[in-house]
């Protein structure tokens, strides 16, 4: 077989790829002049806050950042990142739609203004007694994400069972056998879910995760809430996420829910995880991978709104698209354009896009009853990330009964796409990496006529998706 | 070619347009007059009836036990009511030319439903020596010519021939099995043939027979599961007997004379694993046909697992 480097990279390892591109040579010498901006002051609490969570030993990127040689050796590469706003990963577009979000983890304009003078300027450690502390980062699996945020670790820790993982570069999605959260885990009576996070368990196991799910597989179509009056949503839709529990992927722990709204996890329940295994680059078996899902619980005795979690909206499968399926032709750009209309008064908050490898962009707009319309967003695809954009609560769209909304999706099949394994290929729908999917994901709470009104009431005449 | 037509131009590169029928009643005179919008089709459809080409796929490719490659390539044709007879030779050919030949000449319209390429319909093997050579599928429609290319370059065009690697690795898994673990091409003999069996995308299922126009030809298969790999699976072979596993299987024209289908009774059946399964072709023109029978067990889109049985039929007047 002939070598395959450099068309596919691993879904983790990427910022090998970007990095390494242009900063091999060290930086040169420059004249700091005028410059005030110094490493140790001004870009170290930078680093702590926006970089090293990921580049430091023992996580998903390939150099470590946690010190000032490190950055330094780097500083070209940096420059070149955070102008160019690849990294940190927020790939959205910040010129239209909705820009104030829970987890954004983009630099601001200062920030990346900072860096880019820093460089400029030669690189300048500055005084070491302005650097700030260190920060004790946790080794791999000893903290969850959403720990910090919650002041505890998960109330209830769920293993799946382990699985090899073979190494013949073929995609593979095993449905793990379910596990018994009561039997497990101890759970009893029912309680209400604040948040979950799913994540690869087993160290090493994360450069070959794509994605994953963990589902409760007993729950039957009746016990799963879609909402309060929602028999909204078309049913295929309902279908697809009515047993949903968690979904992880690069950029995506979890979901949290809104305060006061939650999911139910019942005594008995069966969590059955099916991860998507890439391994493309493993060259030997990696045994005992497991995943976990972690569970923070509303107290005893609270019963929040439930909340319909994420939505997945499957444009293959959209009412209307039956003489439409997904085709991509080589070397070319395809774009697909569906709607649906919400029979039910929705607050959304979070949004996600699903491709594959062919993805380019995503742009959600509304067309509201009363005729208005609202971009709410344009997602920048990139295969690597699959970044959850979680909305601030104020600017959470409500979107009533009978808004159509519009999902716009294009593919980009052309060696401008550097993602793209073949664009000689033509590409359909499908569960491969190398298929094509689109999908958009839609936290989702529904709510009464009246309890919508309220919502609509504190927004105070802002529009009804506001930025 | 039994019909040539210009292809839609909207509908191959460019989009596919989608609005629901409930959009207009919801949209404002701010995007588009009320009137008009009603009186639009937003559809693009890239599937119709009739008038549109057939598209070559890749599906990928794995490797025989002798080190050759096999190439798997299917093709979706995108009318719902339109059969095609595109014959070998301009503006049907692999290349390289020496490679040329195992494609199919006959491509069956998709019918009603939500619509579905043909997966691997046939094997292009290659040397183990391909190296990066690209294998080009050719077809010509309208004087539009729609191409594909199979190659080995790429692991995430790897897949799964005979067992269901997924499956292979959660043999562990006893509560499982039902999901992935006994998802393996089955075996196929072609009963009137006398043939060997064998499983496989490959097909390699040698078997003819004569028929007469107009005079129904019935064929058996007899389909059973491929032998254990191991003590163990052969225990969990055993006791499945009780429980024989539901295959389909799906018969297409897949060469043959041009503007002569072949009607199949029934096209396409579950059949209990082992078992047998039989169809009647009954054919229209005289000629030599090759028909296709896919036995399924797994997943076409997952890339498995099935086998690809050919029957040649020479059809006397």
């Amino acid at each position: 077989m002939a070598d395959e480097s450099g068309l596919l990279r691993s879904t983790l390892g990427f910022w090998g790829g970007l990095l390494l591109l242009a900063c091999s040579a060290p930086l040169a010498a420059q004249a700091p002049a005028t410059v005030e901006v110094t490493y140790a002051r001004d870009v170290a609490p930078i680093m702590q806050a926006s970089c090293q969570s990921c580049h430091r030993p023992g996580s998903v990127a390939p150099m470590s950042l946690l010190t000032y040689q490190d950055a330094r050796r780097w500083a070209r590469s940096i420059k070149e990142q955070v102008q160019s706003r690849v990294m940190p990963p927020w790939p959205l577009d910040t010129g239209v739609g909705i820009q104030r979000f829970k987890n954004d983890q983009s630099l601001s304009d200062e920030e990346v203004e900072t860096i880019v003078a820093w460089v400029d300027a030669g690189a300048p450690l500055g005084n070491p007694a302005d650097m700030p502390p260190d920060i004790a980062w946790p080794a791999w699996g000893e903290r969850w994400a959403y720990e910090e945020r919650f002041g505890r670790p998960p109330d209830v820790v769920v293993s799946s069972p382990a699985y090899t993982v073979t190494a013949d570069g073929m995609d593979q999605w095993p449905i793990l056998p379910a596990v018994d959260v009561t039997a497990e885990m101890g759970v009893k009576g029912e309680r209400w879910i604040r948040a979950v996070e799913l994540r690869p368990a087993t160290p090493g196991s994360a450069s070959v995760f794509h994605h994953g799910s963990a589902r409760v597989a007993n729950r039957l179509p009746e016990d799963v809430y879609i909402g309060p009056g929602s028999s909204n949503s078309p049913a295929e839709v309902r279908d697809l996420q009515r047993d949903q529990l968690a979904e992880a992927a690069v950029g995506v722990e979890g979901s949290i829910f809104p305060e006061g709204t939650g999911r139910l996890l019942k005594e008995g329940d069966q969590i059955v995880f099916n991860p998507h295994f890439y391994p493309a680059k493993l060259t030997e078996d990696l045994p005992d991978v497991a995943l976990q899902v972690g569970v923070w619980l509303y107290p005893e005795g609270v019963v929040p709104r439930p909340t319909d979690g994420d939505i997945v909206y499957d444009q293959t499968s959209m009412p209307g698209m039956e003489d439409a399926p997904l085709i991509i032709p080589p070397n070319s750009q395809a774009t697909y354009r569906t709607s649906f209309r919400l029979e039910g008064n929705a607050r959304i908050h979070s949004i996600r896009g699903h491709m594959h490898l062919l993805g380019a962009y995503n742009v959600v707009e509304a067309v509201y009853p009363d005729g208005r319309y609202e971009l709410i967003n344009k997602l920048n695809w990139d295969q690597r990330w699959h970044t959850a954009f979680l909305y601030e609560d104020d600017v959470q769209p409500l979107l009533p009964k009978g808004t159509v909304v519009i999902i716009t999706t294009v593919f980009d099949n052309t060696r401008n796409n550097l993602a793209a394994p073949d664009p000689d290929q033509w590409v359909f729908a499908g569960n491969r990496t190398v298929d094509e999917m689109f999908r958009l994901r839609l936290g989702t709470t529904f709510y009464s006529d009246e309890d919508f009104a309220e919502l609509v009431a504190e927004r105070q005449g802002r529009p009804v998706a506001s930025r | 070619m039994s019909n040539t037509r210009r292809l839609g131009s909207k509908v191959i590169g460019t989009a596919a347009c989608t609005l629901l029928a409930a959009t207009p009643a919801a949209l404002s005179g701010q995007i588009v007059p009320r009137p008009a919008l009603e009186q639009m089709d937003w559809k693009i459809r890239t599937i119709r009836d009739s008038g549109q080409p057939v598209v070559p796929a890749f599906e990928g490719w794995y490797q025989n036990p002798d080190g050759t490659y096999d190439l798997c390539f299917g093709f979706f044709n995108l009318n719902r009511a339109e059969s095609l007879d595109v014959p070998r030779g301009p503006d049907n050919f692999i290349e390289p030319a020496r490679f040329d030949g195992a494609q199919p000449t006959h491509f069956t319209a998709l019918g009603e439903g939500r619509p579905q390429r043909e997966f691997c319909a046939f094997v292009v093997n290659v040397p183990a020596d391909i190296g990066d050579q690209r294998v080009w599928w050719n077809l010509r429609f309208a004087g539009r010519t729609y191409r594909v290319p199979g190659h080995v370059t790429l692991r995430p065009y790897m897949i799964d021939n005979l067992v269901n690697s997924v499956g292979a690795a959660m043999e562990e898994f006893e509560v499982n099995r039902q999901f992935a673990g006994a998802e393996a091409a089955p075996l196929v003999r072609v009963v009137d043939a006398q043939g060997p069996e064998a499983r496989g995308k490959g097909g390699n299922v040698p078997a003819q027979a004569r028929a007469r126009v107009g005079a129904p030809l019935r064929i058996r298969l007899q389909i059973s599961r491929p032998p254990a790999p191991d003590a163990a699976a052969a225990d969990d072979a055993r006791r499945d007997e009780d429980a024989p596993s539901q295959q389909s299987v799906k018969w297409t024209k897949f060469s043959g004379p041009v503007d002569a289908p072949v009607a199949f009774s029934p096209a396409r059946a579950q059949v209990s694993v082992p078992g047998e399964h039989s169809v009647q072709a009954t054919f229209v023109r005289p000629g030599e046909y090759v028909l296709l029978a896919q036995v399924l067990h797994g997943s076409f889109a997952n890339q498995c697992c099935w086998t690809n049985a050919y029957v040649r039929v020479v059809v006397d007047p």
